[in-house]
């Protein structure tokens, strides 16, 4: 039996995850947005216990009245408490947002996983179909389903989020183009392993690394999106209410009420950087350079 | 010597020729890189065949194609006394269990978002039902034969050495109990003291799992060690193979004369003292080859014929393993 | 004979967020002007930092020279400004390294870039430093020199290249050249070839050389003097025949033992006990310690003294066991 040295004595392996989130906590920017979010997050849904008022009642006698300790963000041109509604409005644009994401990621991540594998003249053809869609303006085809199917709360974000799969397709093949020669990939095959099980257990748990950063700022551009749809007036319907519609409602009215557009707008940018920060220090700590020795 | 019984492995006239990309508006004649051009051997039971050569001389294309990682452009390939190339689909993914490969970075060829455990049951889950407690004990019996404890099985592969990982790679080859195990450049990658290691536990479990091992490598010192037979290849093609022994003792290619002499020996003495065969020019790319005999602009034997004909293997008239292709070797050829 | 470089007890620590790595502990070497040092270890030993380091070519790295002297004709590198070692550097001391493929510019022509030392420090024109580029090209055996001067990277090989590099090095007439793995990526062949002709360039101009590598054959063929290291440490130092028949360490041993070579076929080698060390965890005491057959208590607890064997001939180790 040749000599050897025995591994280091610890029973649970430290797997890239770990590594990649002790990496993320040392990064304090990261941290304060991740914070941020979560703290977001929770009050956002659990706006119903947290607002004094509802987003919806009006209040006719109120209406455009500044910040007071009644209405802490002042009210709307309904007398609608702001506040409630850039609380409600956020559920809606991060649902809408985080939503849309994941239908992206997932779209694009099977489709650009699979485009990649196969290669050849497969991967030729699907990549000219991204390209073709690509081409296309989103904007007009999103406008002609909302149009002709109704402003529906989830035809919405699965509208938005058939979008963005197109760029997560791309990049999760030029990443599977990269790995698909990568011994272990090789190996894999040489074992006689399935395909399938190779796209999924092998190729895609190691493109994840960037698929996460790119869904940490799809968020915002989806979110952006759902604002720009709608202040067009194409996207949430009232009383409902978005970030994109307060602040819609709030430029309509900006030099009566800046109020209107400050707090949504605020909190729009607020949460965009600190899903850009979160997406960045995700990158910094994923990056496999760091993880090798 | 150990080859007993038909070979399981037989490699016939295989070529593996990739296309040179010219761009799209050049029309004429498409160029091959000719990495592959023309290699028959065998692999008998329980031997190690060496196969050695330097930079661009198709050793590890040709052992590629071996695995279809690379398809072979012409050739035949009998695994077993299957067609080898003729399999697909499923057929092909269960045969492979028969034939399997190390790779020469441990680093690159280990899933670093899999454990060793999982890495090692899982060729065992594509090809047999098994109970988990059946994969537990042949994952830990694997381990405990390449020199790891069975409790690293929990572990990842960035947490082991070089040498660790490598020790890795040789059981997940051998988990499904192959009978021909193709290792590519597998201790290039490590440090010169743990080289020794890997190589004797390669040596160990060939010999004690009776296993057929083709041993490719550009160190000849390495593949001296472990051989039982050596090929040595040059552009494409194989010029000379033999037993170890008589290969080193005799070698009758001015090829593989001219690389025996200029591997530098760890011993001062020997080296001051040792006349070397002076080898001119650079291996050619394997795109332009030669004419002729694919040696000759280097060669200081060449003659008339050695441009013009490419030469065959030829048994010599030492012995009936020892062949040669060369026109002018067996004949006197001062220094 | 004095020496042309000596370093004493130099160390370099790489500062990490992870703990300090010592990659150079305190070592200490004469080079002789004509004669080839060979710095041989395993990678971790330290032999490539412990050249890279003095020459100021690590700036910008976690790198911190931390103590010795490293004198070139009795002025202490780690003492000058930049200026000074800048001057001194690719003209009096000059480097090649392991990857011709990254070594050259593959933007410039050969000729513009071999002339470059030449007009920096010897301020040739152009014109004259073209022409001695020519004469270096010749001299290191690339035919057509005249054509290859206007010639790009690419359209060389790896040998070639090589060439090139060593051609570079040469035209300021150094009198120190560091060869880093200088064979390493070329085939056995080409390795023969450029191993020759470092020798002959170095008997015409009575240079020092001093060659890094891991490779006991290449140390055989080309070295006048040894340094073996080991995670940053010395263990063993002396001529080229001390080393390989007279060695009384277990590192160098056990090296020694472990390489397969071409002229024997005796069974399996007799290969060393665990894995190279880890820097950021290395215990007190001698590094090679857990892997040592002959380890003593001592060991453990403290670094051995010099032992001197012969007239160049020192070790590193506390065991009386180790023979000849």
């Amino acid at each position: 039996m040749s000599e050897l040295s025995t591994a280091v004595p610890s029973s649970q392996g430290v797997s890239l995850w770990d590594d990649a989130w002790a990496r993320l906590k040392k990064n304090r920017l990261a941290l304060l947005a991740a914070t941020f979010l979560i703290l977001e997050v929770l009050i956002f849904f659990l706006a119903p216990l947290i607002a004094p008022h509802s987003y919806e009642v009006q209040d006719l006698e109120r209406t455009m009245t500044g910040p007071s300790w009644r209405h802490w963000f002042g009210t709307d041109t309904l007398g609608r408490d702001l506040f409630a509604r850039v609380l409600y409005g956020g559920r809606v644009s991060l649902t809408v947002g985080i939503l849309a994401s994941m239908v992206s990621a997932i779209v694009g991540v099977i489709y650009g996983s699979i485009s990649g594998f196969l290669g050849g003249r497969w991967d030729n053809l699907m990549m000219r179909v991204v390209d073709v869609l690509y081409a296309l303006p989103f904007i007009f085809l999103v406008i002609i389903l909302m149009v002709y199917f109704g402003r529906n709360f989830m035809l919405l974000f699965v509208a938005l989020g058939l979008t963005q799969w197109l760029t997560m397709a791309r990049i999760v093949r030029g990443q599977v183009l990269t790995l698909r020669h990568k011994e272990f990939i090789e190996a894999a095959t040489v074992l006689g392993i399935q395909r399938k099980r190779i796209v999924f257990r092998h190729l895609i748990p190691n493109t994840l690394g960037p698929v996460i950063v790119y869904l940490t700022l799809t968020v915002p551009a989806v979110i952006l999106e759902e604002a720009f749809l709608s202040y067009l007036g194409l996207g949430i319907q009232a009383p409902l209410a978005s970030w994109g519609t307060l602040i819609k409602e709030g430029v309509d009215v900006l030099d009566l009420a800046p109020w209107m557009l400050f707090f949504p707008a605020l909190f729009l940018s607020a949460t965009l950087f600190s899903l850009n920060f979160l997406g960045d220090g995700l990158r910094d700590a994923l990056d496999p350079k760091g993880a090798k020795d | 010597m150990k080859t007993q019984g038909p070979p399981l492995l037989v490699v016939k006239d295989l070529k593996v020729h990739y296309p040179v990309r010219t761009g799209v508006w050049n029309f004429s004649e498409p160029r091959f890189v000719r990495a592959v051009d023309g290699v028959s051997l065998e692999l008998f039971p329980g031997e190690v065949l060496g196969l050695v050569g330097e930079s661009g001389c198709g050793k590890s294309s040709f052992g590629r194609a071996l695995l279809r990682l690379q398809e072979p452009t012409s050739g035949t390939l009998t695994v077993l006394d299957q067609n080898f190339l003729n399999l697909s689909g499923k057929a092909l993914r269960h045969f492979r269990r028969h034939i399997q490969m190390v790779f020469q970075d441990p680093y690159a060829s280990l899933n670093p978002r899999m454990t060793i455990g999982e890495m090692l049951a899982e060729p065992l889950r594509a090809h047999f039902s098994l109970t988990s407690g059946e994969i537990n004990h042949r994952v830990d019996e694997k381990l405990t034969q390449v020199g790891l404890s069975p409790p690293s099985k929990k572990k990842y592969p960035h947490e082991f050495s070089g040498g660790q990982r490598q020790r890795i790679a040789i059981a997940r080859a051998l988990i499904l109990n192959p009978k021909i195990l193709i290792a590519d450049e597998p201790v290039s990658s490590l440090d010169v003291s743990v080289q020794a290691q890997a190589l004797n536990l390669l040596k160990e479990i060939q010999s004690s799992a009776e296993l057929s091992m083709i041993f490719i490598s550009h160190n000849l010192s390495v593949v001296k060690t472990i051989s039982d037979r050596i090929a040595v290849m040059y552009l494409g093609k194989i010029v000379e193979t033999g037993q170890r022994e008589e290969l080193f003792r005799s070698p009758q290619h001015p090829y593989t004369q001219a690389l025996i002499s200029a591997i530098p020996i760890p011993d001062p003495l020997k080296e001051r003292q040792r006349k070397r065969m002076p080898l001119l020019g650079e291996i050619p790319s394997p795109e332009k080859p030669p004419s002729g005999c694919a040696f000759h602009p280097r060669c200081p034997w060449r003659v008339e014929r050695c441009s013009q004909d490419p030469p065959e293997l030829e048994v010599t008239q030492s012995s009936a393993s020892h062949r040669v292709s060369c026109f002018e070797a067996g004949k006197a050829h001062p220094l | 004979m004095t020496p042309v470089l000596s370093l004493k007890n130099y160390q370099a620590f790489f500062h990490t967020r992870r703990g300090v790595i010592k990659a150079v502990n305190g070592i200490s070497y004469d080079v002789f002007p004509g004669q080839t040092l060979a710095v041989v270890g395993e990678s971790g030993s330290g032999k490539s930092v412990s050249q890279l380091s003095y020459l100021g070519l690590l700036t910008g790295s976690p790198l911190q020279i931390m103590g010795g002297e490293v004198l070139f004709h009795g002025e202490d590198l780690l003492k000058m400004n930049d200026s000074r070692l800048r001057a001194i550097r690719g003209d009096k001391i000059a480097m090649i390294f392991q990857e011709p493929m990254t070594s050259l510019n593959p933007y410039l022509k050969i000729g513009t870039q071999l002339i470059e030392p030449l007009v920096i420090h010897r301020k040739k024109t152009k014109r004259e430093a073209w022409k001695l580029g020519i004469e270096a090209l010749e001299r290191v055996g690339i035919s057509r020199a005249s054509t290859s001067m206007d010639a790009y990277p690419h359209e060389f090989s790896g040998g070639m290249r090589q060439r090139v590099m060593i051609a570079m090095a040469l035209t300021t007439d150094p009198q120190v050249l560091i060869a880093d793995e200088p064979t390493t990526a070329l085939d056995v062949t080409v390795q023969a070839q450029i191993l020759e002709l470092l020798k002959s360039i170095q008997k015409e101009k009575k240079m020092a050389m001093i060659l890094i590598t891991h490779d006991l054959g290449v140390v055989a063929n080309s070295a006048d003097q040894v340094v073996v290291m080991y995670a940053g440490k010395i263990f063993e130092k002396g001529s080229v025949d001390d080393i390989f028949y007279r060695s009384r360490h277990p590192y160098t041993q056990a090296l020694l033992r472990s390489t397969p070579r071409i002229d024997r076929s005796d069974g399996p080698l007799p290969a060393i006990a665990g894995n190279t060390p880890d820097l950021l965890m290395l215990k007190e005491g001698c590094p090679f310690a857990e892997r040592c057959t002959f380890k003593e208590t001592v060991c453990e607890e403290r670094f051995p003294e010099a032992n001197v064997l012969g007239p160049q001939h020192i070790r590193f180790c506390h065991s009386e066991k180790v023979g000849a």
